[in-house]
């Protein structure tokens, strides 16, 4: 227990402290800064090498760049200086301050005589014997006896004074002290415990305050200082951070808003028809909007929503810069929703969002001419008055030339008409090629095995012919069977360039495709597990020209497998495979998540098989099925047979499907 | 909350200014649970269905059968129509759910098939959904969806109801032709030529 | 909502803060004595020994005792020379034994005060949360007909009817929530929903529990021995209502269809081609 506390009268130890303080919080901040810098400059994440991918996207941005509205970039603008300010951040000034302020410290005690004494202080037995570190017992000796026959008392001259003999003297205890701290047993030990020979030395406490504060006139001042920190401004900031993670939830959203797309969830009345406006109803009464925007009431968001979609002309700025934020917020709320829903397991409303999500980001209504009505310079009167054929998707519309396609379209511009079908051509649409469960080192899924859901498929444009999956020949679509697929095999979706940026001239934000899988059960028809959002997958094929207006028929010379890039997507499954043997049938939905497009919704069977009788089992199969297709064929079949099933994958449904439960009750 | 009223003589509860929806069908059912009270004398009723309107239900239905069988489709139609709004009516609400379910399961596929063969196929699709709702999913009814959603012009969704009931009894023979039939429409429909 | 967090933060960093000025305090403190003028000569005569005699006498105050080694090994070193030399300058203030026992004092009983408030502060908060479901519009309907009949006189069986309706609803609700259990347990434990739906969904349970009991008690009420038949009833009244509501829904639902595929009907509900 220290004696004695000092005050920093020599102004030892404060500068070290602050010093500490300094470095404590710039070293970590620079490295961060020159970290972000150098990768900044070098592109970063957001660009990527794949060349085909970079094509696509300028082809793109080239056409939606020049269609963004001033308004919305102005938007961008100010959006994007809330994020970074370039070089004249405060970070950086902090930065800059604060190694000045550590260069004039070091400077300061540097300047310390007292510090610098107290450094020298330390005993240092190889610099006294002029030794280096590495000698050994010789060297040290015959370095001692050196230097003692210089300095011994006995040896001095006669005509020195007496200062300097005392001097002389300090000098030789000195020698003899590190020559038997390097030797001798005890001093030895004494020396690499307390760093010097003679023992413990008088150690001082201080405190690295300065007098005057504590003692003098500034005491108030530092009782005051320190009730301030650890009764007001440390609770505040800990609680002000505890409430801010407490508000939101895992996927961003608040957790009000949250709650509230529970409830309509829970009061779901399957009377209620699942539209998109009835999606758009529920996120004007998202918290968010409210907190941006105190002064609106959730019509008034509604409306914005609606003129949004609309694509309205809106006359007031304010109005028109509340729009753009509330739609740029709509993103994370609709994953929020997305989430929400397949955790009630509701397939249609999670296909609903699904469908709103494109409607936003697009600024198109759910009409069934959405996927024209997506491409820009569409006349849309023209477009209804005009139609002979009924024309709603964009294979449709390639399979006129592009002098009818204009009038189609109501497009007369040379130059408009070559964007839009830049546009429609470089829209990827989906074609399944193979879907299947595997289990990595297994030939089929076994009972009570993970296995996951592995697709292959075609992403093609509308303009090309369509390619049955006939022609690709099997070996293109085989998974590597080596370990690495084993260990993981969802390591090959990561290999795939990022999806580009989304021709999406009315959305207030940059923003990058994405493609999001649903899995649900057909046999209740509701969904398994939460979405899966993938954003890399090569859009090589969209480069090709395989014009289907100018191809006729697939032969060798126009069609060579090779040349078209097939995409993986691996869904892992939420529940592994049954424990018992059959057939259990998955529907999935894969959707786009920026474009009105041809996506997939097909079904996949798992046949789980007990992995010996699995030849046994294939052929029996066979058999039992033509006996049933012989007797199903009275349509007025008055036995109903109500399958009731125990597996694990139903459940009590809502509202009037509590009805469904009843009637297993009464079986 | 808007407020109540109450007639003496009808014994029905209304209510009067802004009146939420579900209010009005909580008021409703409390009107019908009445009538069905005032009509039953016995204080310790039971689930037991009542025979008379059982009877009443089945005259109507064989009715509509009779005319569907001489062809006189529209008044078929009708009949079973009003057989089922008889059994909505005539029904107490407490009488067995099993009965109340099967009976209406069974007048509505007559009904779906009728109005498939007249060309309703709104009518059809909604009540083939109703029908879904309760649990009822079989083969023969994905069949009569597709086929509905396929006169609707609904391609796509009628690709995957017919997927759907290919998943419940893959070797149906039916459902395998209106796949194909699906097929070919979506391939025209998105230009795959 | 902030600042209420704060509070036991603050109250715990206060101790420290207390003892923090004792230390800082040092010459302005007080010395703990059980009688004044004995320590003031005490002090006044030795120098060393004050360290010692105050140890052994100050037993009834353990604060005090720490505080006063800490304080003692403070003056020895800068001040303790001058504080017992001058004679003439030496300061005491006199304070009685009961300060630290009033600080201790104030300390708990402002924190059992802060425990009470809280307390009764989230308790409140939880009865005011929403319910999960929407309005409860049967069981309002049953108290309002049961306020008319005061007032009218309402046939008995109106009555019966509105609490069987209350009695189905109750019955929906509870079977709607224990379907929705394992639903909303994994979505909080992925962290979609917040902590107060998780309230919510516990209190809900409670609240439709205690809610069918009172509607039970109601049924005996209106009709002794009714209850067990009425729980049958009210079951089967419960899916029967929900196939004809869904029934009923059917003319809606075709006219959002229409709407959403933009199809023409004639009157007979035969498309248009």
């Amino acid at each position: 227990m220290p004696q004695s506390y000092e005050y920093d009268e020599s102004s030892e130890t404060w500068p070290f402290f602050v010093l500490t303080l300094l470095l404590m919080v710039l070293i970590p901040l620079t490295i961060l800064q020159v970290h972000k810098l150098l990768l900044g400059k070098s592109g970063g994440v957001d660009d990527t090498d794949d060349p085909d991918q970079n094509l696509i996207q300028k082809q793109l941005e080239n056409v939606n760049d020049a269609l963004v509205s001033r308004d919305v970039l102005r938007f961008r603008q100010v959006f994007d200086r809330k994020g970074k300010r370039g070089i004249l951040n405060v970070k950086n000034v902090v930065i800059v301050v604060g190694w000045f302020l550590v260069a004039s410290i070091v400077q300061r005690v540097m300047n310390n005589d007292a510090i610098v004494e107290a450094a020298t202080g330390l005993f240092d037995p190889y610099s006294i014997l002029s030794v280096s570190i590495n000698a050994n017992d010789r060297e040290i000796k015959s370095a001692y006896r050196k230097l003692s026959v210089k300095f011994h008392p006995d040896k001095l001259s006669k005509d020195l004074s007496p200062e300097e003999r005392t001097v002389m003297e300090e000098a030789y205890v000195q020698i003899t002290k590190a020559y038997e701290a390097l030797t001798d047993e005890l001093t030895k030990e004494n020396f690499l415990r307390y760093g010097h020979p003679d023992g413990p030395q008088n150690t001082t406490h201080g405190i690295a305050l300065p007098r005057f504060l504590v003692d003098g006139v500034g005491s108030p001042l530092v009782v005051l200082f320190y009730v301030a920190l650890l009764g007001v401004i440390l609770p505040y900031f800990v609680s002000k951070w505890w409430s801010k993670t407490q508000l939101h939830t895992k996927k961003g959203i608040h957790v009000k808003t949250a709650s509230y797309f529970v409830d309509r969830l829970i009061n779901y009345k399957p009377s209620e028809v699942v539209t998109v406006d009835l999606i758009i109803n529920w996120l004007s009464h998202a918290e968010e909007f409210k907190i941006f925007y105190p002064e609106f009431k959730q019509s008034d968001f509604e409306g914005l929503l609606h003129d949004h979609l609309n694509r309205r002309e809106e006359p007031d700025k304010a109005r028109r810069y509340a729009r753009y934020r509330i739609v740029a917020k709509c993103h994370s709320l609709l994953h929020g929703l997305l989430d929400i829903s397949c955790g009630f397991r509701n397939t249609d409303i999670a296909n609903m969002t699904l469908e709103t999500f494109k409607c936003i980001v697009q600024a198109v209504p759910h009409s069934p001419y959405r996927q024209i009505f997506q491409l820009p310079h569409v006349d849309r009167k023209k477009f209804s008055e005009g139609s002979i054929d009924e024309v709603c998707t964009l294979g449709k519309l390639f399979t006129y030339e592009d002098a009818k396609i204009s009038k189609i379209l109501g497009i007369s511009d040379e130059k408009n008409l070559k964007e839009t079908l830049t546009v429609a051509s470089n829209i990827p649409n989906l074609k399944l090629l193979k879907a299947e469960f595997l289990v990595p080192g297994e030939p089929q899924v076994t009972l009570a095995s993970t296995p996951h859901l592995s697709i292959k498929l075609l992403i093609r444009s509308a303009k090309h012919k369509a390619i049955p999956a006939e022609n690709f020949p099997q070996e293109m679509m085989e998974e590597p069977q080596d370990f690495e697929f084993q260990k993981d095999p969802f390591a090959v979706m990561l290999k795939e360039p990022l999806l580009p940026y989304s021709y999406a001239p009315f959305f207030p934000t940059k923003r990058r495709d994405g493609i999001c899988c649903l899995v649900g059960l057909q046999k209740d028809g509701k969904l398994l597990q939460t979405p899966v959002t993938i954003q890399r997958l090569s859009l090589k094929n969209l480069t090709k020209d395989f014009d289907k207006r100018q191809i006729k028929e697939l032969n060798n010379d126009n069609f060579k497998p090779e040349d078209w890039e097939i995409g993986t997507i691996k869904i892992p499954l939420g529940q592994p495979a049954p424990n018992e043997t059959g057939d259990v049938f998955f529907r999935v939905i894969v959707k786009s998540t920026d474009y009105f497009t041809s996506d997939l919704d097909f079904t996949v069977a798992m046949q789980v098989r007990d992995s010996q009788e699995q030849y046994k089992q294939a052929t029996e199969d066979e058999y039992e099925t033509d006996e049933e297709s012989d007797k199903e064929s009275d349509e007025d079949d008055e036995d109903d047979e109500d399958e009731v099933s125990d597996s694990d994958y139903t459940d009590i449904d809502t509202d009037t499907e509590v009805e469904e439960d009843a009637v297993d009750e009464k079986k | 909350m808007a407020t109540l009223q109450y007639d003496i003589n009808t014994k029905k509860i209304s209510g009067s200014g802004t009146v939420l929806e579900s209010q009005e069908i909580n008021i409703a059912q409390i009107n019908a649970l009445t009538q069905s009270l005032v009509a039953e004398s016995n204080p310790n009723f039971t689930p037991q269905p009542h025979d008379d309107s059982t009877k009443l239900i089945k005259n109507l239905f064989e009715s509509g059968l009779k005319n569907a069988k001489q062809n006189r489709l529209p008044e078929a139609l009708k009949n079973i129509t009003l057989a089922i709004e008889m059994a909505q009516r005539k029904r107490a609400p407490w009488e067995a759910f099993a009965v109340q379910l099967q009976e209406m399961q069974f007048m509505l596929r007559h009904k779906i098939d009728l109005s498939l063969v007249q060309g309703k196929y709104l009518d059809a699709l909604q009540d083939l959904d109703m029908l879904l709702n309760t649990g009822l999913v079989q083969p023969e009814i994905m069949i009569r969806k597709t086929d509905a959603l396929l006169k609707l012009g609904q391609l796509d969704q009628a690709r995957i109801d017919c997927e759907r009931g290919l998943s419940l009894q893959p070797q149906n023979v039916k459902l395998k032709a209106l796949m194909l039939e699906c097929t070919r429409r979506l391939a025209n429909y998105n230009g795959d030529i | 909502m902030g600042f209420k967090n704060a509070l036991p933060l603050s109250i715990a960093s206060s101790t420290r803060l207390f003892l923090y000025i004792f230390l800082i305090f040092k010459r302005n403190i007080l010395i703990f004595c059980t009688a004044s003028t004995k320590y003031e000569k005490l002090i006044k005569s030795t120098g060393n020994d004050h360290n010692r005699f105050l140890s052994q006498n100050c037993a009834v105050c353990k604060i005090g005792k720490n505080l006063l080694v800490k304080m003692s090994a403070f003056n020895e070193s800068s001040n303790g020379s001058e504080f017992f030399d001058s004679a003439e300058h030496v300061e005491t203030k006199i304070v009685s034994v009961y300060t630290p026992l009033i600080y201790v004092g104030i300390l708990i009983i402002s924190l059992i005060v802060f425990a009470s408030q809280y307390r009764r502060r989230k308790i409140q908060q939880m009865t005011e949360l929403p319910s999960i479901f929407d309005e409860n519009d049967a069981k309002d309907l049953y108290f309002q007909i049961k306020q008319i009949s005061e007032t009218q006189s309402v046939h008995e069986k109106v009555l019966k009817a509105a609490l069987l309706n209350r009695g189905a609803e109750t019955i929906r609700r509870s079977f709607k929530l224990k379907e929705l259990e394992p639903q909303i347990s994994i979505l909080y434990k992925n962290g979609s929903i917040g902590e107060e739906y998780w309230q919510r969904y516990q209190n809900e349970v409670k609240v439709i529990e205690i809610d069918f009991k009172e509607t039970l008690q109601e049924a005996e009420s209106l009709q002794a021995g009714w209850p067990q038949l009425f729980v049958t009833i009210c079951k089967e009244i419960c899916f029967n209502q929900a196939l004809s509501r869904r029934y009923n829904s059917i003319l809606k639902r075709k006219e959002i269809c229409i709407k959403e595929w933009e199809l023409k009907l004639n009157d007979d509900g035969r498309l248009i081609q």
